[in-house]
């Protein structure tokens, strides 16, 4: 199983144009292991509700909203580790 | 409308007040029996006590969850005497029970999404969100 990993993100938000630049960066490095997706929470706002999402940026790991705002490096990378490892147990 | 707790029996004006319910619809709830008579002076003015006001209060919100007049009445009489409260009775409080239940899950979907619409709204510095979503949608069937 393909661990997916989204960005929420809003037009207007600086704060969302550096998580989508750390993201796409972190994300590379797990290949085709990893999908990485960006969603407009305006566009996917329905999504964005049901999942719990008060603010942007958030990151959703496999249909559950993980982070909400760019977490430390570590923290992004150690998240990102354990999907990737339980997708594929 | 406040939501004072009334230590002393109150009169009907002092009611309409704190429930924002007229005088007349105090009256006709009384005459029909969703409120047991309520005491009277010797004067014969009417003075309601705290628990013809928490009875006021319940009508007040099932009546915002659209429950029949009937209905209220029957749910009032499961109020007073839960342990004794005909099958029927019962069946209709659980049904009203899931109905509230699905009205929560509206209401916090709701609220999750303004929440997340405000937010947006702060952190734009072109135009807001919000207004944007509304112009989206279309009017309500």
């Amino acid at each position: 199983m393909t661990t997916l990993v989204e960005l929420y993100h809003a037009p207007n938000c600086p704060r969302c144009t550096r998580a989508m630049a750390v993201l796409r960066e972190q994300t590379a490095t797990f290949g085709d292991r990893l999908d990485y997706r960006e969603r407009d929470v305006i566009a996917a706002l329905d999504d964005a509700v049901r999942l719990g999402i008060r603010a942007t940026p958030a990151i959703v790991i496999n249909d559950r909203l993980v982070f909400t705002g760019l977490p430390a490096h570590e923290k992004l990378q150690a998240a990102l580790q354990a999907a990737v490892r339980g997708a594929s147990t | 409308m406040t939501t004072a707790h009334p230590s002393k029996p109150l009169r009907i004006g002092e009611i309409s007040q704190l429930t924002g319910l007229s005088a007349d619809t105090l009256r006709y709830y009384e005459r029909i029996g969703l409120l047991p008579r309520v005491a009277r002076t010797p004067a014969g003015i009417r003075l309601y006590s705290e628990r013809d006001l928490s009875r006021l209060r319940f009508i007040q919100r099932a009546q915002k969850m659209n429950f029949s007049l009937e209905e209220i009445g029957q749910l009032l009489q499961m109020r007073e005497d839960p342990q004794h409260a005909r099958d029927a009775v019962r069946r209709l409080a659980a049904h009203k029970l899931l109905e509230v239940e699905a009205r929560v899950q509206e209401l916090t979907l709701l609220r999750n999404e303004l929440t997340l619409l405000i937010n947006l709204c702060h952190g734009s510095s072109e135009g807001c969100p919000i207004i944007e979503e509304m112009e989206d949608q279309p009017p309500f069937q």
